[in-house]
Order: C-alpha cells, then sequence, then structure tokens
C-alpha cells in the first residue's frame, strides 16, 4: 500500500509549487492513474515516491514505511519503474537490459518467463541490441526490465505515450492482462483520458500542482468535484462521438 | 684452516676488484650540433681508452641553458663549452677580449660559483663569424663586418640562440650600427644553405663550420672586436676531478691540441663529407693516443656520404630498431599515464559544472606552450635529464584530447539512458561504470587515439634533453644538413604514428561491437 500524505515539491524555494498538499492512497494490487496535462505536476509526484525527488514537505509511506528512511537505491531497485523514453541501454542486449536490477541486487532473473510475460519471444529477441527493435518491443523490454526484481510497486510515466494508436492499444491489452496475473500496485501516468479509464481502477484528476479529484471514471463522469473535471470529460466524450458519427 | 685462508682470499680478490671498477658511468653531455658531437665522441673515447672508464654518452642535448643546468645538477659529469659563451650566457659577466684573461675569469666564476672546473683549452676558437656570399663581398668590397652599415637591403639569417644572447644581434647592430631589412631565426644547421641559396645574405656562422668555403661563403673580419674569444675546453664536475683524478690525466692530451683549421676539418668530414661523427672522433683519437680501437671498420667516405637512404637504413638497422622501440616506449608511457590522470579529469568536469571552465582552461592552456619550451622547464623543475622530463611533457600534451573526448562522450550520454539507470537504483558510481563510460567508450578511444599519435610526434623533441628515440636521428640530421639522416628519423616516426593509430582503431572498432 502506499499512503501520499500532503506533499508538496517547490523547485524554486517557494515562489512556485510542482506539487502542492497532495495526499492519495493506492491499495494494494490496485491501478491509480494520474491524469493531467503536461507540466500538471503528475511525474513529479510519481518521482517523488520513488525519491528520484525529494519533497519539500509531506510524505510517503509504503507499506507503513516512511521512504525517507529507506536508502533510495534499495528504494528504487525495489519498485519497478518504466517510462516514456524507455531509456533501455543501448549498449546491452535485451536480456541484459532485463536483468539489470537483480545484478544490482545480487539476486538472479527469470529473464525467459518476463520476455515470455511481455509477449516477446524470447529466442528470437534476448540477444537482440535495443536499436534492433521497433519502439513497441522497446517497450515491452522496459516494462520487462521493470518486473525483474518482482518488485510490488510499479510506477510507469507515460509508457505508451511515444506509440503508435494500434500499438498503444496492444500493450494496453499487455498491461491490463499482467496486473491481473501479477497483483501489481501500479500507479500509472498519462494525459490520454481513454487510456485512463482503460487502465485505472481509480482516476486522479491533476491540476496545477493538486488532485482536483480521485475516483472510481463512473463516479468523476457523473460527479464531477470541480468544473475542469466536468470539462474534461465532457470534451473527451464530444471527441469520442464525433468519431462514432461516421458510419463505416 | 684451508678454508679460512680461502675466504679471506675471496674477500680480498673481491675487494681489490670493488676498489679498482670505475664506480659509475661518467656521463659525458654534447650541444646539438656536429663539432659538439664530435667533440663529446673525443672526450668519450680518451676517457675509455685512456682512462679505462665506462661512459653515458649524453648527446645532443637541446643548447647551452640545458647543458649547463645537466651539470649542475648532477646528471651529466663534462662537456665541451666555450669560453665567452660561459662568460656571457652562464655567469652573465662582460665581454674580456683578451683570450686568456677569458679563460682565467670564466674558469674562477664557475669554480666558486658552480663548483666546475675549466681544463685547459682545446686550442680552437669557435666564434661567431658574420658571413655573407663570397660573390657579394667580391661585388662590393666587403671585407669587415663594418662594410655592411651603409647597405640597405641586407636580409639576415641568425640562430634562435644568437638573436636573444648579449653577445648576439642586438649588441652586434649596436656596435656596428647595423640595420637588417628582415632577419628570420634559423636551424644552424640549414644556415649556410639559406645564405649559398640567396634565401638570406648574412648568417652568423660559426667560424670552425666545415661548410662555410664549400657553401661559396665568406667570412667578415670582426674589425671592432665585438666578439668575445669562444675558446673550447671541458667543464667538468670538480667532485668528479677529486675522485676520479684519472680523468685529468686522460683529458690532459686535449689541451692546444685542436687548431681552428683541424676542428673546421673534422667538422667538414661530417657536414660536407658525411663521415660519422663517431668514426671522425675516432680517427682523431688514434692518432694522438695511437693503436686502433675496437671499433668496426670504417666503410670509405667516398661511399658513406653518396649511400642511398636505403643502405644507409639497412647499415643502421639495429640503431633504428632500438630507437624506434625507445620512441614508442616513450609515447605509450606518455598516453597511458595521461589516460590515467584525463579519463577522471574528464568525469569530474561531466559531474562538476563548476569545475569545467577552469579545468578546460587548464589543459587547453598546457597545449599551446610550445614543446621545446617545455621540456626545457620540466627538466629545469626536476633536474633530472631523459625520459622523466620527456615522459611528464607527453602525459601534458596528450591530457586535453583525452579529456575533453571522455567529458564529450560522458555528455552525449542520452538523457533517457541516464534516467532508467537512475530508475532502476543505480548509484552514481554503477551508473557511470555500466552506463555511461561504456557507452562514452568510443568517444574516450578516439581522443586516446588523438593523444597518441599527438605524443609520437612531440616525443621526437626529447632528444633535446636526452631521452632518446627517433628525434635523435632527425635532430643530427637537421644539424648535418643531411635529408637521409632526417627521414631515418622521420619515416619510422610516420610508420609509427600509423601504426599505434591504426592498431587503436581496431581495439575501438572492437569495443564499439561489443
Amino acid at each position: 500500500m502506499i499512503d501520499i500524505d500532503d506533499i508538496t515539491k517547490s523547485f524554486d524555494d517557494g515562489r512556485s509549487f510542482a506539487v502542492r498538499g497532495v495526499s492519495l492512497r493506492v491499495a494494494q494490487g490496485e491501478t491509480v492513474v494520474l491524469l493531467g496535462a503536461s507540466g500538471c505536476g503528475k511525474t513529479t509526484l510519481l518521482k517523488l515516491i520513488n525519491r528520484l525527488i525529494e519533497p519539500t514537505s509531506g510524505r510517503v509511506e509504503i507499506d507503513g514505511r516512511d521512504v525517507a528512511t529507506v536508502d533510495p537505491l534499495e528504494l528504487r531497485r525495489g519498485i519497478g519503474y518504466i517510462f516514456q523514453d524507455i531509456g533501455l541501454f543501448p549498449h546491452m542486449s535485451v536480456s541484459q537490459n532485463v536483468e539489470i536490477t537483480p545484478r544490482l541486487t545480487g539476486g538472479t532473473a527469470r529473464t525467459r518467463s518476463l520476455l515470455e510475460a511481455v509477449g516477446l519471444d524470447p529466442d528470437r529477441y534476448a540477444d537482440r541490441r535495443p536499436r534492433e527493435l521497433s519502439g513497441g518491443q522497446q517497450q515491452r523490454v522496459g516494462i520487462a526490465r521493470a518486473l525483474a526484481g518482482d518488485p510490488d510497486i510499479l510506477l510507469m510515466d507515460e509508457p505508451f505515450g511515444a506509440l503508435d494508436a494500434v500499438t498503444r492499444e496492444q500493450l494496453q491489452t499487455e498491461l491490463a492482462r499482467i496486473k491481473r496475473e501479477l497483483d501489481k500496485t501500479i500507479i500509472f501516468v498519462t494525459h490520454d483520458i481513454f487510456e485512463a479509464v482503460r487502465l485505472g481502477d481509480r482516476i486522479a484528476v491533476m491540476r496545477d500542482g493538486v488532485i482536483e479529484q480521485v475516483g472510481e471514471a463512473e463516479r468523476l463522469i457523473r460527479e464531477p468535484a470541480t468544473e475542469f473535471v466536468g470539462e474534461l470529460f465532457d470534451h473527451a466524450r464530444r471527441q469520442a462521438e464525433r468519431l462514432t458519427e461516421i458510419e463505416p | 684452516m684451508i678454508r679460512l685462508a680461502l675466504a679471506v682470499v675471496v674477500l680480498l680478490t673481491v675487494s681489490a676488484a670493488l676498489a679498482f671498477q670505475p664506480a659509475g658511468p661518467i656521463r659525458v653531455g654534447s650541444k646539438n650540433f656536429t663539432e659538439q658531437e664530435i667533440l663529446g665522441e673525443i672526450v668519450a673515447r680518451l676517457l675509455e681508452r685512456g682512462a679505462g672508464a665506462t661512459v653515458h654518452r649524453r648527446f645532443g642535448l637541446g643548447g647551452t641553458e640545458i647543458c649547463h643546468t645537466a651539470l649542475t645538477a648532477d646528471q651529466l659529469d663534462i662537456y665541451v663549452e666555450y669560453t665567452g659563451t660561459g662568460l656571457l650566457n652562464v655567469l652573465r659577466w662582460d665581454v674580456i677580449q683578451d683570450p686568456a684573461r677569458a679563460y682565467l675569469a670564466v674558469a674562477a666564476g664557475y669554480r666558486d660559483r658552480y663548483d666546475l672546473a675549466w681544463l685547459p683549452p682545446i686550442g680552437f676558437n669557435n666564434t661567431y663569424a658574420i658571413t655573407v656570399r663570397a660573390q657579394d663581398a667580391r661585388d662590393n668590397g666587403w671585407t669587415k663586418i663594418s662594410d655592411l652599415a651603409g647597405t640597405a637591403g641586407l636580409r639576415a639569417g641568425f640562430t634562435a640562440e644568437f638573436m636573444e644572447r648579449p653577445d648576439g644581434y642586438p649588441g652586434l647592430a649596436d656596435a656596428y650600427g647595423l640595420e637588417f631589412a628582415t632577419t628570420v631565426d634559423l636551424d644552424p644547421g640549414l644556415m649556410y644553405q639559406a645564405a649559398s641559396d640567396g634565401q638570406v645574405d648574412v648568417i652568423c656562422a660559426f667560424a670552425t663550420d666545415g661548410r662555410i668555403a664549400e657553401y661559396g661563403l665568406r667570412t667578415l673580419e670582426d674589425d671592432r672586436a665585438f666578439f668575445p674569444p669562444y675558446d673550447a675546453a671541458p667543464v667538468v664536475r670538480a667532485e668528479l676531478l677529486e675522485t676520479h683524478p684519472e680523468v685529468r690525466d686522460a683529458l690532459a692530451l686535449l689541451a692546444g691540441a685542436i687548431a681552428d683549421e683541424d676542428m673546421r676539418a673534422m667538422n667538414h668530414a661530417v657536414d660536407v663529407l658525411r663521415r660519422d661523427p663517431a668514426e671522425v672522433a675516432d680517427d682523431w683519437v688514434d692518432a694522438h693516443l695511437g693503436g686502433r680501437s675496437q671499433t668496426e671498420p670504417s666503410t670509405p667516405d667516398a661511399a658513406r656520404g653518396r649511400e642511398s637512404l636505403f643502405r644507409l637504413a639497412i647499415s643502421r638497422r639495429a640503431e633504428i630498431g632500438r630507437k624506434t622501440l625507445r620512441h614508442l616506449g616513450l609515447s605509450a608511457a606518455g598516453t597511458s599515464l595521461a589516460v590515467l590522470f584525463a579519463v577522471p579529469l574528464g568525469v569530474l568536469i561531466h559531474r562538476s559544472k563548476r569545475a569545467r571552465a577552469p579545468a578546460l582552461a587548464a589543459t587547453e592552456i598546457l597545449q599551446t606552450i610550445p614543446s621545446l619550451a617545455m621540456l626545457a622547464f620540466l627538466f629545469a623543475l626536476y633536474g633530472l635529464l631523459g625520459v622523466v622530463p620527456a615522459v611528464t611533457a607527453l602525459v601534458l600534451y596528450a591530457l586535453l584530447p583525452i579529456v575533453v573526448n571522455t567529458f564529450t562522450g560522458l555528455q552525449e550520454v542520452p538523457r533517457s539512458v541516464v534516467e532508467a539507470a537512475n530508475g532502476v537504483g543505480m548509484s552514481h558510481w554503477q551508473r557511470l561504470r555500466i552506463v555511461e563510460l561504456p557507452l562514452a567508450a568510443p568517444m574516450i578511444i578516439a581522443g586516446i587515439r588523438t593523444a597518441a599519435v599527438l605524443t609520437v610526434g612531440i616525443a621526437t623533441l626529447s632528444t633535446y634533453i636526452g631521452a632518446g628515440g627517433l628525434g635523435d636521428f632527425i635532430a643530427r640530421g637537421l644539424a648535418r644538413n643531411d635529408p637521409r639522416l632526417t627521414l631515418l628519423g622521420a619515416l619510422p616516426a610516420a610508420a609509427l604514428a600509423v601504426a599505434l593509430s591504426l592498431a587503436i582503431r581496431a581495439a575501438q572498432r572492437a569495443v564499439s561491437r561489443e
């Protein structure tokens, strides 16, 4: 369980705030999507969880332990982290990339089953270099790398943002399956409302460093707490309707 | 009892052997021109054959300053100096025109100030001689230096040392009211040819140089007695004369033994007839000491002077091999030591923005220091001749390309990869070792390659502080204006640079394929 308690981050000594007074609880096995436009603070909030960024005030607890008391390297090695730029190590093979976290902690990785879990044939891909893979395949490796340490928590920062629509949908399906099979707690950042609805057990709408509303998609649509949340979903509905008006 | 006697006998024999064995080699030096090399060789052979000493030769040192400092720093025991040079350039006293008084003054000055002894003068006076083309002298009726005073448009070619010495160009121009249209710095080995070819009109020849007559040149009389006497004499560390009195005896033979024309003939034999200075020296020692030395039989002069580069290379292949190996050793040592300093420095300036500008500026400034100046400075700093200051200089020059390439290579590691490394929980050190350095490796190796080629080039200058290598051939070739000798050093040096570059590139490819 992740418990974010009144956390604030300012990069300029309090003149402005990337994240301001945010509290959020994520239950074991739950997927919460942070939804918002770029610059709303959702990535900063994600990085506060595994201490890639240190908070100005407030705190984060994981399973009752304040993360500020945990060695940041140990903390990160125990949390899977996936982001839009993927960042595979270009000089290492696919299997070496997947095995990096176990290598740091001295454990072993079940590389074959991990690659199979993300839909890559180990015999074909294990020894390839990242540059020989498509963008979608690279992000599958990125997910396998994040899963290799068998973490309870996955932090995903717009992982499918750079992929084409078809590949994105395939990977969303894969992720939904992985989530079911592996029972991970996931915090997923996106600016894509359809992705948020599809993957999130709950959605946290963020704007200007604060959470406007948290809840299941249905509730956000039926009872928007703020004007912004209401407009966000109205806007999405109008887009979807424009597509359905065109009969094939 | 018998055993005890035996032990005593053995002990006595050993200690006797130790007592009579000359302790440590005597280090004989010379400056980097032909006459100095012949004289150095004569001194060396007299010590070997006359005193049974072991001699270590450190010839071709880059000028008075380096030779003198080497003596005072106990890096050298003996070399031949000239009274005028000692008086004006080392002691920095005024000109003394009378040769005998000049000698006494310089000997007293050296003894008191440096604990160095001047042995008796060898006999010849190698004064600077203002020299013009014989044809010009005839056409214009020039016989003495003051005749040049009224002539406009003359181009002078002087050695770098002459340009700066108090008894050189500044004083000369003053004393005679000379004004040249242009003055250029020339290598002493090249100025005779330059005058003969009409590139320059006036040169500061050495009176004992064999090429004055050979190149159709004529020396003008120093009618205002501007130049002091430059009587040659061996300068020795006084301590050596005390511990090795036989040195004085062995060199006594040199006193007054070589007149101006003798020295000119020996210089001529090397510079014009292309004989080996060691052979010319050997002939002189044979004639004065009697007997034949143990050196290899010599090729006839005429044949030797015209030997093709190829034949010359074949006949000196062992020496070329030795010098190439030494050269490789210097360059490799300089480059690999530079890697040890430059890669961490590159990492530091990648990490610390504050260190970046000053560290880059410092390595850039190092690069702009002229190589010879750097060598002379490091030699003076260490008080050591040879490999140590030479390799230090190479390290300093090799820093820049490696530092810059390490820095650039690290900066070019994609942001996303660095972020991923942090995200999976790598420490700074792990990120550097596992991700950043491997990704920057091709760039770093390219920098090492540049540095290696650079050091092969610069190492050719380490001959001037006695570090050996292929520069020995190049400097001798320049001093004697013998392009074959220059090529004997330059061609293997070029080959070495290319070979090193290719080898490192192969390593780079292997790393990139990884």
